[in-house]
């Protein structure tokens, strides 16, 4: 009787231990850098350089995480308001300056559009500053115009930038800054408001001694511009 | 002293002369390796995109086609964005540049074809083979025109005209009348019409939704005095007609306090295809909610009864307000028309019904084939979904139209749309919603 009791205790103990031995091996799978006692590698060597400059180790940089090391992280830990355990896990590494890889979904956070809107101000003010307020409208529409189209590039930038395209960005004026009514007409033109008709060429009669665009159908006139397609 | 000084002068603007002349050098050759290193790419691209055409002929197995035409798809995009940073007339290369995109885009559209298990039509393996064609022709003259570039023939970095010493001016030299010459033979490839953005058929598309009989200019004045009734217009000027796919007078008006206004009516049927008030706006008044019902109101006085708002976006003090037509219980996102609300003192400051105009007609529209339910069943189920789905009429890419559920649902933080096809059960498309200060952006 005695020797089963003796029998099921261990057992029990042989369990509890795998038991921690497991959700040990649980917890380092998930974060998976944490470094402690024991610890080796560039990581750790990064974590002594850096508390041996603020003063908190006085150990060598060897990249081995011994006594010296853990004393140093909890003084580090207890001067910074962390839990003082010893062990560098990711809030320690930050607190460190030590970039923390993040493994979870980020809210997205890069997509504007933002950029293409003050570029086609760019050219919008560099091409047709002097126009009546449509006619800028206008000049943002057949950017986006080209864009759509299958014999010009597929991106704002693309468009712009294509070498000849526009006198504004062979003379470099496109770099002036744009100004708040540029801006407003390209938010229209991106916004759909397009007073072009759809086209995809325009030109100034008076300025323009190309032949062939004379042979495009003129949609519209605004201003100074002929709009084509 | 002075001859010294003299020769001392000379002497310094000579180097500075020489420095200027070494700098100009490095800028010039820096320049011509640029365009040496797209022209060799755009032949490498182009050779690929012919074998690649060739191999399709001869492959029987689904994923390989997969495999070339996504191969295609990505040789021809990249042709085209190395052609059009070449330093020539972008009119010279307008057929080259739509071959390629065409190419590409049109290979994209058979990969999808082959992901759904449609095989490539005997019109598509018609098309391929003279595509294949083309491409080879176009290696060819390039290559050509390589051999010239390497004898000295032809200068890829030579820019200047000739008294013009502007260094980006694109000039009529050689390597633009040779690609003139490529030009001319690439002007009767096939005319491509499939499932693609860059489709021959998505260029002229006559507008559907031009009911009526023709007006004549004094008509199209009333029609814009009553559409911009709380105005005080001074004068009303005609500007241009517009010859575009929606043919339109134009009209400049001039309100008593100097403001402009700009509209465009359409000749068929007096139709405000859009007008554009150029008043800045300075103070916010009113709440995102009250404009969303003065532009509602505005439509309803225009005869616009079914429109419901869809989303809207806000900056410079003013709101516009995108509204689709309601069918029923679907939302028709292609009749789509823009208000643009003053925030300052509720005024329409901007309308654009170019979608409206082109796409609306009475439709008959299907029933779902698919419940609720069911298409619920083909969401992920990372997605989480909090509302019921709504009816809705998307555009697709070819400018076709699909019914679709559209559900709305966060993924950790983020908010997406996903439409499911109500009549295949198909994942159709998915919109990411990204928030700004300006309001909601779908991308």
């Amino acid at each position: 009787m005695k020797k089963a009791v003796m029998m099921l205790s261990l057992v029990l103990a042989l369990v509890f231990i795998l038991n921690i031995g497991y959700s040990i091996y649980i917890r380092q799978s998930v974060e998976t850098a944490n470094l402690y006692w024991g610890s080796r590698g560039n990581e750790v060597i990064e974590v002594q350089k850096r508390l041996k400059n603020w003063g908190y180790y006085d150990g060598v940089v060897d990249g081995i995480y011994g006594a010296k090391t853990y004393s140093a992280v909890r003084k580090f830990q207890a001067k910074n308001g962390l839990a003082v355990d010893g062990v560098v896990g990711d809030a320690t590494k930050r607190a460190l300056g030590i970039p923390v890889a993040e493994t979870k979904y980020q809210t997205t956070r890069g997509a504007s559009g933002r950029d293409n809107t003050y570029l086609l101000a760019q050219a919008i003010h560099g091409e047709a500053r002097g126009e009546p307020y449509i006619g800028q409208v206008a000049v943002g529409a057949v950017i986006l115009n080209r864009v759509n189209h299958p014999s010009f590039p597929n991106t704002i930038p693309g468009v712009i930038f294509q070498p000849g395209a526009f006198t504004a960005v062979s003379d470099g004026q496109i770099y002036m800054n744009p100004g708040d009514t540029a801006l407003k007409a390209a938010r229209d033109a991106l916004n759909g408001w397009d007073p072009s008709g759809g086209a995809i060429y325009y030109y100034n009669p008076a300025k323009t001694t190309n032949q062939w665009i004379y042979s495009r159908p003129v949609i519209t006139v605004i201003g100074k511009h002929r709009f084509a397609k | 002293m002075v001859l010294a000084l003299l020769i001392l002068g000379l002497a310094a603007s000579g180097a500075w002369g020489y420095s200027q002349y070494t700098q100009k050098q490095e800028y010039r050759i820096f320049l011509q390796n640029q365009y040496n290193r797209m022209f060799y790419d755009l032949i490498d691209h182009v050779e690929t995109i012919e074998v690649d055409l060739a191999k399709t002929m001869v492959t029987a197995s689904p994923s390989q086609s997969l495999i070339l035409f996504s191969d295609i798809w990505r040789q021809s995009l990249s042709a085209q964005e190395k052609l059009n940073q070449l330093p020539i007339s972008h009119l010279t290369l307008s057929n080259t540049s739509k071959f390629l995109t065409q190419v590409g885009d049109y290979s994209y559209s058979l990969t999808k074809k082959n992901i759904d298990g449609t095989p490539a039509s005997s019109e598509d393996w018609d098309n391929l083979e003279k595509l294949h064609n083309y491409a080879g022709y176009l290696a060819v003259e390039l290559q050509k025109l390589r051999t010239e570039i390497q004898n000295k023939r032809v200068n890829l970095g030579e820019m200047r005209v000739e008294g013009n010493a502007r260094l980006a001016r694109v000039s009529d030299n050689i390597i633009n009348q040779e690609f003139s010459r490529i030009e001319q033979q690439l002007v009767d490839y096939p005319t491509l019409i499939y499932d693609g953005p860059f489709s021959e058929h998505i260029q002229d598309i006559a507008p559907k939704g031009l009911t009526g009989a023709g007006i004549d200019y004094q008509r199209a004045v009333e029609i814009a005095r009553d559409f911009l009734k709380g105005e005080k217009i001074r004068v009303v000027d005609k500007r241009s007609n517009g010859n575009g796919s929606i043919k339109t007078y134009g009209l400049d008006i001039t309100t008593e306090d100097g403001n402009r206004i700009y509209m465009d009516i359409s000749r068929k049927g007096g139709h405000v295809v859009w007008m554009l008030n150029q008043r800045d706006v300075n103070s916010v008044n009113i709440s995102p909610n009250q404009a969303v019902e003065k532009a509602k109101d505005f439509l309803k006085q225009n005869g616009y009864d079914n429109m419901v708002p869809t989303y809207s976006m806000r900056y410079d003090n003013i709101a516009v307000i995108n509204f689709a037509y309601l069918d029923g219980p679907v939302v028709v996102y292609t009749d789509l028309i823009k208000v643009k609300v003053a925030l300052d003192n509720g005024e329409i400051i901007g309308y654009e019904a170019q979608g409206y105009l082109t796409a609306h007609h009475s439709r008959s529209l299907p029933e779902p084939k698919v419940s609720a339910d069911e298409a619920r069943d083909s969401i992920s189920m990372r997605m989480d979904i909090k509302l019921p789905p709504q009816l809705t009429l998307i555009p697709l890419e070819n400018k076709s139209e699909a019914l679709c559920y559209e559900f709305r649902g966060q993924f950790e933080e983020d908010d997406f749309l996903v439409y499911i096809n109500a009549l295949t059960g198909k994942e159709q498309r998915i919109l990411k919603m990204i928030k700004s200060e300006n309001g909601v952006l779908t991308m």
